[in-house]
């Protein structure tokens, strides 16, 4: 698994991208530098599914839309949710991270 | 007295407060400590969890504690041979050589591919750290042991379908005519066991009627007003036919609540979906002549019966399909599935019927609500290879009734508190609140896609977990597709031989894996595999931050919100370590701190400024504040949970307990969406070629036969059946000297229940020794005969029978039921992952 950031497209806005938990096995890599043109997060997750594949959908969102709830998406540390949730603007960005985490906690 | 050693007594004899963990309950205990030594645990005083009083286990902890046959040290192995009954030839090692070889060899993993690490092991006290620290690491492999297999597997999803929580009660206080399906909710066993024992014990004492059905007589069956011994695995079959006599013969049901809070009146479609607006694609209901989505705001009184043709399409209310598929359950027939007589079957459906007062109205705190004081409970019977079906089917008839979260009925345990609440999901029906959402819900069902974990998770998209399906994939993984070998088993406090199925089955799955770690206070039958053993801590020597989770272990109805923490009251001894600081020490080590902290940001619901800085390195009780503030306020801190054991932040609201009439979501009667669900099985099934059985994907429940209802051949004429005694848990406790010898002392515990004309058809004595065995295998007990068990059954209780040397108290006591259990696909329920619990076996002398 690589650490290195991957080559960037300078077109769009760049940011870092983490992968933490789970993610880490659909994209392979635990950060990289992004570079897109799409403003909110709901375009860097089709950016994001462009590149990986549907896996990556798969891995963070439900067959109806929405993030499963151990699934967090943080814009510069705050969580979408408290934001515009998918809508959350990414103008001004420098870090997402992703955060994929195991669905089930507990049993019994 | 000399005066030095006055000053001693009086500055070390303390009572500390904190949590006991001799079963999940969480109860509220303090500790007479004298001089570093615990003397006494009793309830603590004035708690609302379990009211100053606490059972046997935990009066017995004290004995856990000093059991002189506690590790002290790491150890690993010598012996490169592993398998049952070979000695490891085990040599002490230090914590940092134990920890340098573990870390290196994660590491290592981590780099290749993180799915080959499975973390396994489930401490009730520490729900958080297992998953916290596997997400980081980034497996998907997380397995909880035997409470994947027999726990909540066919009841979670059903309980948050329909009461918004993972767990359901009867409402005690209230209730009038109580039905428990195979469980003892009441008679100290359950999820809050003191408080719903006094419950129950007050319950009757005003009047409730109690009726226990279950193949064995057990303490609570022997306390009902009614036992009904019913063949294993027919439940869903008797309640079905309870739910037809009351829609067809009685015509009792509350159509008020079923129009008004449950999917009954949608209208389905001739191929059973929904019928839909074609614009907003919402379902639809007939109402005042014509059809209206499902929330519009000039509903009058949708249909319950009828047909009616929408867009050219010929259309019924759900609840009309329900009526009349329960049809096919005449008390008759399902007499002859059950072996409870034709008129029991009625009068008991007549009696709850009756019970429920559809239509009474009840004030509480001011507040008028529906009151339906008649519920029916379940839990763990659901062990059944169609156990999915069987919850649906039992909350089908609460739901008819209208008997869900409204006094009286059935309630769950919290869905509704001071800063969470059930949701509104697709088609309107109920999501619970993400914070009590422990495993994933039920709904709505997850994608289906190729397999990523071991379990084959991805292939069950409403169950909770589905850890019985590791057997067969691991010991075939190409047949299921599986792109990786896992190479790292990482194991916290429980002990898979034990407590899934067939042990010679299960160590020849975990031999499959190169690297076995087990944290653990003793020398397991799981460590007979294991490179290495880890000694932990006792829960009386060492932190854990909010053990009783709402959704969970805190009590259901009214009352007040209460939270606790757990402290060590003790010292560990030298060279044994709490595992959760344990890992604390691995994730910094590994470098993981920063993915760590934001993962327990995240998945804890901190709330800022009440978060961990990704930068930094905290210890376990750090956390635990943090948790605290975030969770109660920034006036909240661990000191005060150190003095007081439980805080109390403020009383309980009716509209919060009986949230039913207050909350927006549906419940469902008709599962159109497991009907769906089950066909995205079967795409991806199909598609990668994988046999997999999708016929219980059904909007409608039924009884469907298990594996061994049909097979009897080869002389297996009877059905094996566990069951549970008030003063074990699990594996957990049979080291314990004192509960050792209550169950030494007590008449079933050790035995085998055979019903008294098995025993004469067979010429078994009370006291003969007795082989039962099934297809899985065999095992050697004592007989008891008896007639508090269902004459086709025998009757085995706990999780007795070990043989690890390192546990002598518990070593050879009883018998070992899941020896007893076939493990392949086709005896898991593959809609809810449930093992199944009731093998054919035969009894012979020997």
């Amino acid at each position: 698994m690589s650490n290195l950031p991957d080559e960037v497209d300078a077109a769009g806005s760049q940011f870092k991208i983490r992968y933490i938990g789970l993610i880490q096995n659909v994209v392979g890599k635990r950060e990289e530098v992004w570079s897109s043109r799409t403003t909110t997060v709901r375009g860097l997750i089709d950016s994001l599914a462009g590149r990986y594949g549907t896996e990556l959908e798969n891995a963070i969102m439900t067959a109806d839309g929405r993030l499963p709830r151990y699934v967090k998406i943080l814009v510069n540390g705050k969580d979408v949710e408290q934001l515009e949730g998918l809508d959350s603007k990414l103008e001004g960005t420098e870090e997402v991270s992703l955060v994929v985490a195991i669905p089930q906690m507990s049993g019994g | 007295m000399n005066q030095s050693i006055s000053k001693t007594l009086e500055t070390e004899d303390r009572w500390i407060p904190s949590v006991c963990y001799m079963c999940n309950c969480g109860c509220q205990i303090r500790a007479h400590v004298v001089n570093g030594v615990v003397v006494k645990i009793e309830g603590n005083l004035d708690n609302p969890h379990n009211d100053i009083r606490l059972c046997a286990k935990g009066q017995a902890g004290i004995m856990s504690l000093y059991d002189p046959f506690r590790l002290k040290s790491p150890l690993k192995r010598t012996n490169p041979e592993k398998g049952i009954g070979v000695d490891p030839r085990w040599v002490e090692i230090s914590w940092d050589e134990a920890l340098d070889t573990l870390v290196e060899r994660l590491k290592k993993i981590q780099a290749e591919d993180p799915r080959k690490l499975i973390v396994a092991g489930l401490d009730f006290n520490h729900v958080i750290a297992e998953p916290l620290f596997a997400g980081a690491f980034g497996t998907p492999n997380f397995w909880k042991g035997g409470a994947d297999y027999f726990c909540g597997n066919a009841v979670h999803p059903v309980t948050f379908l329909t009461n918004g929580s993972f767990y359901s009660d009867p409402d005690f206080e209230l209730c009038n005519y109580s039905i428990m399906m195979g469980i003892q909710t009441g008679f100290m066993v359950g999820h809050n066991s003191v408080t719903e024992a006094l419950e129950m014990a007050d319950a009757r004492l005003r009047g409730m009627k109690l009726v226990v059905v279950d193949p064995i007589g057990t303490n609570g069956a022997s306390k009902a007003d009614e036992w009904l011994p019913i063949r294993p695995g027919t439940d869903a079959a008797l309640v079905l036919s309870w739910v037809n006599v009351l829609l067809n013969e009685l015509n009792i049901y509350d159509a008020t609540f079923l129009k008004k809070y449950t999917n009954a009146p949608y209208l389905i479609g001739p191929e059973g979906y929904y019928v839909r607006d074609a614009e907003t694609q919402k379902p639809l209901m007939w109402d005042e002549g014509k059809a209206k989505p499902y929330d519009a705001s000039d509903l009058n009184d949708p249909a319950l019966e009828g047909s009616y043709t929408v867009d050219g399409v010929e259309a019924r209310p759900a609840f009309e399909l329900f009526r009349e598929h329960v049809k096919g359950y005449s008390p008759e027939k399902v007499s002859t599935i059950t072996t409870i007589p034709t008129e029991t079957i009625r009068r008991i459906a007549r009696e709850f019927g009756e019970a429920a007062r559809i239509g009474s109205k009840i004030v509480i705190h001011g507040r008028e609500l529906p009151y339906r004081p008649a519920a029916i409970a379940w839990n763990k019977g659901s062990s059944h290879r169609h156990g999915m079906l069987m919850g649906l089917a039992i909350q089908s008839l609460n739901t008819v009734v209208g008997a869900m979260d409204v006094p009286g009925g059935q309630i769950g345990f919290n869905p509704k508190g001071p800063f969470w609440e059930p949701k509104v999901g697709p088609d309107g029906l109920m999501m619970p609140a993400d914070m009590l959402l422990l495993v994933e819900p039920a709904y709505p069902a997850r994608k289906v896609t190729p397999p990523q974990t071991v379990d084959l998770y991805q292939f069950l998209p409403v169950a909770p977990y589905a850890a019985p399906f590791i057997e067969d994939t691991m010991l075939d993984s190409q047949k299921f597709k599986l792109p990786y070998q896992p190479e790292l088993f990482l194991n916290f406090d429980s002990n898979p031989l034990m407590s899934t199925s067939n042990p010679e089955k299960m160590a020849e799955v975990l031999l499959k894996i190169p690297f076995l770690v087990d944290f653990n206070s003793h020398i397991t039958e799981t460590d007979e595999l294991a490179d290495m053993v880890l000694p932990t801590a006792h829960y009386l020597e060492r932190f854990s931050p909010f053990p009783n989770s709402p959704g969970a272990h805190l009590k259901p109805g009214l009352g007040v919100w209460y939270w606790t923490m757990s402290q060590s009251v003790v010292d560990s001894p030298p060279g044994v370590r709490s595992w959760p600081e344990v890992v604390l020490e691995m994730v910094y080590r590994m470098g993981m701190g920063s993915d760590f902290n934001i993962m327990v940001n995240t998945l804890l619901y901190l709330r800022e400024p009440h978060t961990l800085d990704p930068n930094k390195q905290y210890t376990y009780e750090e956390i635990g504040e943090i948790w605290a503030k975030s969770r109660l306020g920034a006036e909240y801190n661990l000191q005060q949970f150190k003095e007081q054991g439980c805080i109390v932040s403020g009383p309980k609201k009716v509209e919060d307990v009986y949230d039913r009439v207050y909350i927006k979501p549906k419940i469902p009667l008709y599962y159109e969406y497991l009907k769906r669900a089950g066909e995205d099985v079967k795409r991806v099934t199909t598609e990668l070629g994988i046999p997999w059985d999708t016929s219980d994907y059904q909007p409608i429940p039924d009884w469907k036969p298990c594996p061994s209802y049909e097979n009897s051949q080869g002389g297996y004429d009877l059905y094996a059946v566990n069951y549970k005694l008030p003063f074990h848990t699990f594996s957990y406790t049979t080291q314990n000297p004192w509960l050792n010898e209550l169950a030494e002392h007590h008449p079933y515990a050790y035995k085998v229940l055979v019903h008294s004309q098995v025993a004469k058809r067979k010429g078994i004595k009370d006291g003969d020794s007795v082989y039962v065995e099934s297809i899985a295998g065999k095992v050697k007990g004592v007989a008891k005969v008896t007639e508090c068990v269902h004459p086709e059954v025998v009757g085995i209780a706990g999780t007795f029978g070990n043989w690890a040397t390192g546990r002598p108290i518990a070593k050879g006591k009883g018998v070992h039921f899941n020896t007893l259990l076939p493990s392949t696909p086709e005896h898991i329920d593959t809609v809810s992952a449930a093992l199944d619990a009731c093998p054919r076996v035969k009894i012979y002398k020997g």
